[in-house]
């Protein structure tokens, strides 16, 4: 019997925010390239936004790696909801600061008027629409000092487009909005992905048509699209284990793929 | 993990489910092209049946209206009373064609060459016996019958006779000029072409069914009122029914409309005598 190449396939669709793992396609390397000059740039506030499952935080994750080597930078993945515990974080990361108690935001713009830094340290912000009203504006008080740089992530929903418009819209120096892939783009995407991890016969039995069915049930959504990628390997992987005869390595087989999409919610039945 | 007979179940389902609106839009296709070729089909069958029952009814009205006002035909005498005329629209078109062809010999004997329906029980008679005794054949040029009603019974009833002897030729000739006229006829109610019907009601009335002949004139002239042969077969007809004055009635009306010189020669010969 044949090795089982669907289970290494399968571990590439796991819903990791891995920089490592970050595929870009032509025309989000192009976002990307233009977004990372703007960081260097004497900008305020940089806004990346866009829907759900986009790559905002595989794009901020990737901007933190790139960064590293070269500027003073922080990324928070989880949001600090607690303004104290916010500011406690900012003072101890950036200033060095380890404060007992609380710190509100006066404490730590003296603290940090206090500080004489040589240098704007730069904090990316994921998942920025969970932080109150209050403490964006604080953020936003933050950015005006230009002691730090902020680089935060929104879901673009009403809401969220609400937020940027009352406290960022004089601000942000730069924005970027993320948008769902085609299906070009999605085969390109899996394609790269699957090569990138080794796994040739898998990445060559996406043909257009089965990437089309994949495009229209996530809509290009990269989130939709791992979650449903990573069922299909696992059912193939059963399959090749238990009933080999009921598929084929040449092309995916587009039963497999709604039979995914059923297990997924992608499809309701 | 996944239950995947489960899995393979729920797939089932939603591709019967998928498929399920393409199998309604498509059956719903199919059955509306069959109700509306049904229904067109019903409709062309019905319109064919309703003209046909309207050439019918009219035929019949005709029929019945000739009937009513025909005179019933005298006998003529022991002898032919014995034979009695098969009056029976079957049998005469059976007689027609027989009719038809002595009537061009008839022509010849007889200026007044009207042929009436022999006796089929006569013909089964000649066909059934050989004929023991000598049959006494009437001479045809005899003008000295009082009417001529009679005098063309006697020689339907010599035609008859002269048949036995040369009875295979004669009696094909027959059926293929009846087949021909029935042939007409259908192909006529087929279309409905009033050439055709004119021909009928020629045909009918060269072998001397003017019953037929009139009928045929009169549906023609409904189709098409300018065919001036089918008003004068329509005139000639009702004169050999005894009918005259409709006759010039009719020829009268219709030279008003037409100004046909051929239907005011006929009159005239109808009024001077001429025509009988």
């Amino acid at each position: 019997m044949k090795s089982n190449i669907f289970k290494n396939s399968k571990n590439v669709f796991l819903d990791i925010v891995n920089a490592e793992d970050y595929i870009q396609i032509d025309r989000v390397s192009k976002m990307y390239h233009s977004f990372k000059d703007s960081v260097n740039k004497p900008l305020k506030m940089l806004l990346l936004y866009g829907k759900p499952g986009t790559g905002k935080s595989m794009f901020l994750t990737k901007l933190y790696h790139d960064l590293l080597s070269s500027r003073i930078v922080y990324l928070y993945q989880t949001p600090i909801l607690d303004d104290s515990e916010f500011f406690k974080t900012l003072a101890k990361d950036i200033l060095d600061v380890k404060y007992q108690g609380d710190l509100n935001f006066t404490q730590f713009m003296k603290i940090l008027e206090n500080r004489a830094l040589d240098y704007v340290p730069i904090v990316l912000l994921d998942e920025a629409q969970l932080y109150s009203n209050f403490l964006i504006e604080k953020i936003r008080l933050l950015s005006d000092t230009r002691k730090i740089k902020f680089v935060i992530t929104l879901h673009k929903t009403e809401k969220e487009d609400l937020i940027a418009k009352e406290h960022f819209q004089t601000r942000i120096w730069d924005s970027i909005e993320l948008k769902n892939a085609s299906a070009s783009e999605l085969k390109v995407y899996i394609q790269k992905k699957l090569m990138k991890a080794n796994c040739f016969d898998s990445a060559n039995m996406f043909k257009d048509s089965s990437v089309k069915l994949i495009h229209n049930l996530t809509h290009g959504n990269y989130r939709d699209t791992n979650k449903l990628l990573y069922i299909l390997f696992d059912i193939y992987s059963h399959y090749h284990e238990n009933n080999p005869a009921k598929i084929n390595t040449i092309s995916i087989s587009n039963k497999i793929i709604e039979m995914s999409a059923i297990h997924t919610g992608l499809i309701h039945v | 993990m996944f239950d995947i007979n489960e899995l393979e179940r729920k797939w089932l389902t939603y591709k019967i489910k998928s498929y399920l609106p393409h199998a309604i839009i498509i059956i719903s296709t199919l059955v509306i092209f069959i109700t509306l070729f049904t229904t067109i089909n019903y409709q062309n069958s019905k319109s064919r049946v309703q003209n046909g029952n309207t050439a019918a009814v009219a035929k019949d009205g005709n029929i019945s209206k000739v009937k009513a006002e025909t005179i019933t035909a005298k006998k003529v005498d022991s002898n032919t009373q014995n034979t009695p005329l098969e009056n029976t629209p079957q049998k005469a078109q059976e007689t027609i064609n027989e009719k038809f062809f002595n009537e061009k010999n008839e022509t010849k004997k007889v200026e007044t060459k009207v042929v009436l329906t022999p006796s089929l029980s006569f013909m089964d008679k000649i066909n059934k016996s050989t004929v023991s005794e000598p049959i006494r054949i009437i001479e045809a040029e005899a003008p000295a019958v009082e009417t001529v009603k009679e005098e063309e019974r006697v020689i339907a009833k010599e035609e008859a006779i002269t048949l036995e002897e040369p009875k295979g030729s004669i009696n094909i000739k027959r059926q293929n000029i009846q087949n021909d006229i029935e042939q007409v006829i259908k192909r006529f109610k087929k279309s409905n072409d009033p050439t055709l019907s004119l021909f009928i009601a020629k045909s009918y009335y060269n072998a001397g069914d003017y019953n037929l002949a009139y009928n045929y004139a009169l549906i023609t002239n409904e189709i098409d009122s300018n065919q001036e042969t089918s008003w004068i077969i329509f005139a000639k007809s009702l004169v050999k029914l005894d009918q005259k004055d409709k006759a010039v009635e009719t020829l009268k009306e219709y030279i008003k409309q037409s100004h046909s010189a051929n239907a005011k020669t006929l009159m005239d010969e109808i009024l001077s005598g001429e025509m009988k």
